[in-house]
This record gives C-alpha cells, structure tokens and sequence, in this order.
C-alpha cells in the first residue's frame, strides 16, 4: 500500500519537540505514513505555506491558527504541541514587571499565545500594552541576538531561547508562562482539512506516535534533551534546562485540546486585545478524536509493556534457569564423575518419560499417589482445623495439649510406616493413614496460631453483640482465620506430597514411590529419574494450584471465608 | 423525671504485681450517669479512663466494688450496652449490611426483618449505597458510621464509645462529632464517651468527667450548660475549657 506523505511544519523550539522525538522514534517504523518534519523560522513564513497548501499541517501557535481559520484557511486544530513553555527575558538589570515601562519587548507574532500571556502580565502590573511599552514582531530564533545587541530590552518566547539566553548570560528570565497562567495552551497542531479527510489513518498513525513522544519526553527529558538538540540545533544542556527547570517549563504529557481554552483565547484577543479577528465557532474547529484515540492507544501499550516486563520476569527468566540446570546436567553426565548407566542424560531421561506414558502403567500409579495425598489430606482436614480452633481459642486447653502435640510432632512420619501396614495392611490404607499423620500437625499449628493471631478487637466486638460458644466459632472465628488457615494447607499438601513417595516406597504395590522402587530393581535410573521429574512436576503444580486458591480467597475479601459462615 | 441509669459504687482496679505496694490504676467513689446523657470522660493518656469503661461495659472486672446497669450489676458484656473503640472493629469478610446485620443475626431475628433494621441505621449514619462494600473498601470516618449503625441496630440502651475518632483526621473527626451529635439527639440514647480531646468534650458533652491519674480519680465534674449549637470560639465555650485545663494542671 502506497504510504500517504504528510509534510508538517515547525519552529525551532522546544514547544515542538515532540515532533522531533515522535519523528526519531517512529519515522522509519510507521505503516501508513511518510512524516516530513519541515523546519521554519518565521511564524509569518510558516502560515504563508500552510495557507497555500504546500505543507499539510504544522505545529502553530493557537490565536494564529484561529485567525487563518477565520480568514478561511480550511484547517483544524486536532493536537495540541505542548502546555506552558515560554519564558520573559529582560536584560539583566531589569528586575520587575513594572520596569519594562517605556521599554521595546520583542514578541514572535501579533496573534500569539505569548502576546495574550504578556498582556495578562503587563495589566496585572498595572501596565498599558498599547500604551506604556511598544512592541515589535522578531522571528523566535532572533530574539537572543537582538537582546545582545540592545535593539531590544526583553523578549517573551517559547523554550529554549530562555535558557539559552541564561546559559550566555544574555538575559534573565524574568517569569516563565506557566506563573502567568498555569497550565495554558499554546502552540496547536492543525491538519489541512482535505489531509484529514483522505489520511485518516496517517494522521491518526502521527498523533500516536506524537502523544507517545509527550509520554517519553515527560519520562526521560535527558534522553528527549539529545534528540531535542539535533532537531533545534541547540546545546543537549540547553534542552535539557527547558524541559527541567522550575519543574519542567514545558508540559508534553497532556495534549487534549479543550474547546474551552480556545473559546478563552479567541475572546481575550478580540474583547481585551482589540484585534481584529472574526469570530469563529471553536467546537467545529477543534477535533478531539484523534487525540483521544491517542491516549487510550497509550494506555493499553503502557499495559502492554508492563505485561511483557511481567511475563520476562515471571516465565522467561525461570526458564532459563530450567533450561542452564539441563544444560549442566547434560554436560556433567557427558563429561562426567558417574557412568552414563548411574547418571543418564536429560535426553534419555526425556526418552524414559516418553516410554512411561506410552506403556501407561504410569498413570495408574500417579492417580494411586494422588488420591493417597487428597484422601489423607482431606481427613486431616476435617480432624484438625476444628481442633485447631477448639486449642487456639481456649488457652487452658492449649496449655494442657501442647507438650503432648510438640512431642508426637516430632516423630517422622516415616517411622509410622511399620506400624501402619501391621495395622491397616497392604493396600491404600496405610499410605492414607500416613498421610493423615503427616498432615494434621501443621493444619493443626496453623490453625491454632491463626486463630491466636486474631485482632482481639474482633473477638471483643462479637463477644459484645452477644456471640458465644458455636456461634463465636463459626461466624467470627474460623472466618477471620480462615485466609491464614489456607496459607498452612498449602505447605502441608507440599508436605504430604513429599512423604507419599516414601510411604510407598515401603510396602505399596503401587504409586510413583513404587514405580521408582521398582526401577530400582531392573537397574533402569533413567526410569528412577523420570520418576523423580514426573513427581517434582506434579508437586509444582498442586502447589501453584494451592497458591492460586490462597490468592483468590484472600484477594475477594476473605469471601471464600464468608461462604464458609 | 431524670432516671438514674449507671451507678458505680466505690469501684476500684489494681494491677497487681504480687508486691504489697499494688499499683491501682483506678479508685473511685460514687457516680451516676442519667439516662438519655451525653456524658463524657476525659482525661490525660494513662489516667485510667478506659479501664473504667471497660469495666463499665463488662470486659473487665473491678477489684473491689461495682457497677450497676438499670439496677443490676455488671458482669460481663451484653448487648444492652454496646461498646465502640478507637479502631472500628469490624468483620472484613462481611460487607457493610452483614456487618450492621451481625448482632440482630445473633439475637435470631428473622433474615428479612434484621435487613430492614440494617438498612434503617445505615440510612441514619448516611451510608447509604455503601451496603455492598466489605471494609476494606472504607475510609476510617466510614468504618466508624458502620461500627455505629452495627451498635445502634441492636437498640442498646447505651453507646460506650472510646476514643472512637482519635485514629481519624481532624476534618473527618470534626464531621464525625457533628454526626454522633445528631445521631444521639435522634435517638435519645446514652452515651459514655471516652476522650482526651478537651474540645471534643465541651463540644459534646452533658457532662464532663475530669479524671486525673494515679490512682485514676474523678474529683469533678463539669455540667456544660452549652446550648445544642456550640461554637468553639465562643465565650462560655473558651470559660468551660480554662476551668477543665485548670483542673487537669495544665496551662493555657
């Protein structure tokens, strides 16, 4: 598809830096689009060729472009280039407002936002524009030169021909714009209106890419100062003062034109200016669409880049350490301390694995594992929570079980085995009764210092509406502490997890500690690792599966807590 | 008639230590407060004046005497009186009605009737719309319009409340004391409130304990005879508040 060419206009200051960023950023990247930055620099000269079409639009100041509107010029206002940003320079012994009387003050054109702010500030002072000062028009970038030569006292003009005026110790800047009138509107980019109708999306592809300039010059002025000084032909230092003196002199991050501010501009300069301009009606020129389109674009990419940062960080980067772990491992089993039949390579392993779910016995066995887990884990459960409850919340009877629970605890539930299988046998029982063993001391010392670690307010506040005994329990208790009850039933699955293979491992005909046991037997290790990896995987997803519960419950308000009332 | 509601006979509390010395934290003669006051205790931080609510309001048990409620001592809490802290207390896993709701559930009253007596005191702190919201969702002023609609649903006969605006800041503590001002005017229920913000007193109170401490004691008691607008720059306001920082020894 053949790319629309839009040619855009410009001054040499940093009122339109944007376009100098979105232009570096993005020129050589945009799909629909050839942009042309096209350099002026006379605002007189610039709205002459934009009048005749040889350009499609430019960054221009707000009150001219209202003017050329006037005059019949087809444009509209669909961005604006920047808020606030120009500064009043005065030779360095002027020190007031009030000084400026009787004295020659440079502006960059009769219909500019510079001429508007300056009046504000001369009548503030008590001044007459018209009458205790004389004005003259001089082109932006000849201003500091006609300071020096003392052709003029002050100046009133966009960044950074004030703090190049400070960085030669030209001039002062006696205020900046943004103290006349804090957030103004200045500079406006305006698109003939046949350009808009026949490049909708060029034109929409360059306001994007303009209003992710704003965003990048607002986040990294010295990265944007560097491009800033090509573009202008400035000192990176010069730029970099513009964008971050007093706070930054030139806003980029908000470039929503308001109909509003326009209608204020056009009515100062006709009732307070006196000049001569037809009115226009502002709602019809001012176009806020493609903006608008622009942020939203700009907040789902910030989403977007922020998901990516997020999903480097969380799957991409563990990985890597999956996949270096395999490396060594492939290495160290190639070039290794242990016979290839001891220590077989992740391949083989990977081909173990593969052998496994083909002949399928293995799935049997990780299903016997698995309900051994869940079936113990689940009694367990149901004995120790409410235990847990009874012992945290009543401190005689804690005291009285605790030596006893800390005593038993310490028994691994490994020496359990013997006894497990002379009483309930062979089969599932005695793995689930290990199991049970091994799960009811932690939920149990989870549940009783959740319940300890209750805000005694809470208690105190149930107590007073009349809440006792069952009702204390079920309603207020276990709800509020039940997120950290949770949090305990999570580790235990892990645990249960890890002493299910042992338990097998002695006495089952069956299960994934069997399978490894059995291995053992045929001396296949790549079969005994591949059982290993399927049983680290498994324990990675019960507990990421238990993680995500515990997230949830806690996240929607402790509402899993409220069904549980 | 003016109806005696709460007495406290000679009560007194030591925190002993096992020493014969026992440090009292709170020895008191006689006091009674009326039905249907505003009667505020204030005090210096440490003087003992939430021992004695909590000992008013059944949490803690007095040493030595007692405190009766409508003629019968006190021994434990009860719904009768109801008792609201600095921190709101609430239930985060309930939203905002289940919260107000929580002590008429307890009470047995039917799940449609304690709904319409929620929404009634959530419409009374100005809450409404806020029903659905769990409180973690609140600001602090709006936590504590739950904790109070949650006491008044339960149509006690008196509201303890202790220190329950000092965790807020000023406007919204400001905001609040108008609220419990109105709140109390409408539902014509006593109030022991528990202070040590001398203007928070003047600007609410009936009556004004002055407790000082060690033991904490009440020597006097101030009848702010105020009229139901009180202006904190006022004359009388200013006359009340030099007598109180008087009698607490503080300079003004």
């Amino acid at each position: 598809m053949q790319k629309s060419l839009l040619k855009i206009g410009f001054m040499p200051i940093t009122d339109h830096l944007v376009l100098g960023v979105s232009c570096e950023h993005d020129c050589r990247k945009f799909k629909n689009v050839d942009l042309q930055p096209v350099q002026f620099h006379s605002w007189q000269i610039l709205s002459d060729t934009l009048t005749t079409g040889e350009i499609d639009g430019a960054f221009i100041l707000a009150p001219l472009a209202i003017q050329l509107n006037a005059s019949g010029v087809k444009i509209k206002l669909i961005c604006l280039g920047h808020r606030e940003g120009s500064v009043l320079v005065v030779r360095p012994d002027i020190n007031k407002v009030a000084e400026l009387k009787g004295k020659i003050i440079a502006i960059p054109h009769t219909y500019s936002t510079q001429a508007l702010l300056l009046y504000t500030l001369l009548t503030d002072a008590g001044l007459d524009y018209k009458k205790d000062i004389q004005i003259i028009e001089i082109d932006p970038s000849d201003m500091l030169d006609a300071l020096k030569k003392g052709n003029i006292d002050s100046y009133i003009v966009a960044e950074p021909f004030g703090s190049q005026a400070e960085e030669e110790f030209v001039g002062k800047v006696l205020t900046t714009t943004q103290l006349i009138k804090k957030h103004h509107t200045c500079c406006v980019l305006v698109m003939r209106e046949e350009v808009l109708d026949q490049h909708h999306d060029a034109v929409q592809e360059v306001i994007n890419s303009i209003v992710e300039a704003g965003e990048f010059i607002y986040k990294h002025p010295k990265h944007a100062s560097r491009i800033g000084a090509q573009f202008l032909d400035q000192k990176p230092a010069t730029v970099l003062r513009a964008l971050t003196a007093q706070g930054g002199r030139v806003i980029s991050w908000d470039l929503l034109p308001l109909v509003d501010e326009f209608t204020e501009i056009q009515n100062d300069v006709v009732d307070k200016m006196k000049l001569p301009l037809q009115k226009i009606q502002i709602s019809n020129f001012v176009m806020t669409k493609y903006v608008e389109h622009a942020y939203a674009n700009l907040v789902a990419l910030i989403g977007k880049k922020e998901k990516k940062k997020q999903a480097i960080e969380k799957i991409v980067f563990p990985i890597i350490i999956f996949l270096l772990f395999f490396v060594g491992w492939q290495l160290f089993s190639t070039f290794g301390l242990f016979d290839r039949s001891l220590l077989p390579s992740p391949i083989d392993v990977a081909k173990a694995i593969k052998e496994l779910f083909i002949e399928g016995h293995i799935v049997v066995d990780i299903l016997a594992s698995l309900w051994r887990v869940f079936a113990g884990f689940v009694l367990a459960t149901l004995f120790a929570v409410p235990v847990g409850l009874l012992l945290g919340s009543r401190k005689k009877i804690e005291y009285a079980f605790e030596p006893f629970i800390q005593t038993v605890r310490t028994i691994s539930p490994i020496a359990w085995i013997p006894v497990a299988i002379l009483w309930f046998g062979i089969g599932d029982q005695p793995a689930i009764f290990i199991i049970f063993i091994t799960s009811i001391f932690p939920i149990l010392i989870a549940t009783m210092n959740a319940v300890k670690n209750i805000d005694p307010l809470i208690i105190k506040s149930a107590v007073n509406f009349g809440a006792r005994g069952f009702n204390l329990m079920s309603k207020v208790i276990l709800p509020a502490a039940f997120p950290y009850i949770v949090t305990g039933l999570r580790v235990t699955l892990g645990i249960a997890w890890v002493i299910v293979v042992a338990a097998e491992m002695v006495g089952m005909q069956s299960g994934l500690g069997f399978m490894i046991l059995d291995a053992r037997n045929f001396l296949r290790t790549d079969l005994i690792i591949a059982g290993m990896v399927i049983i680290g995987c498994i324990g990675f997803i019960l507990d990421r599966f238990m993680t995500l519960l515990e997230k949830k419950i806690q996240k929607n308000r402790l509402s899993g807590a409220r069904y549980l009332e | 008639m003016k109806k005696e509601q709460i007495f406290i006979k000679n009560v007194n509390k030591c925190f002993s230590s096992g020493e014969p010395d026992e440090l009292y934290a709170l020895d008191l003669t006689n006091l009674s407060i009326i039905k249907g006051e505003f009667f505020c205790i204030l005090g210096l931080s440490g003087c003992g004046k939430t021992t004695l609510l909590n000992i008013m309001a059944g949490f803690e048990r007095p040493t030595n005497g007692k405190v009766l409620i409508e003629g019968k001592e006190v021994l434990g809490p009860n719904h009768k009186y109801v008792t609201i802290f600095q921190e709101s207390g609430l239930f985060s896993w309930r939203t905002v009605l289940d919260n107000v709701r929580f002590g008429l559930e307890i009470d047995g009253i039917e799940h449609e009737r304690s709904i319409e007596i929620a929404m009634k005191y959530i419409r009374l702190v100005g809450l409404e719309g806020f029903e659905t919201k769990y409180s973690n969702e609140l600001s602090g002023g709006m936590k504590q319009r739950v904790a109070l609609a949650r006491a008044l649903a339960v149509d006690p006969e008196i509201i303890f409340m202790d220190e329950p605006f000092s965790a807020l800041d000023t406007l919204t503590r400001i905001n609040m004391q108008e609220e419990v001002k109105r709140i109390w005017k409408e539902t014509g229920k006593t109030i022991i409130f528990v202070t040590h913000d001398i203007d928070e007193a003047i600007y609410l109170g009936d009556k004004i304990a002055v407790m000082t401490p060690r033991p904490g004691k009440i020597n006097t008691i101030f009848n702010v005879i105020l009229g139901e607008t009180r202006n904190k720059l006022d004359k009388e306001f200013l006359e009340i508040k030099k007598q109180i920082y008087k009698e607490l020894g503080l300079s003004l």
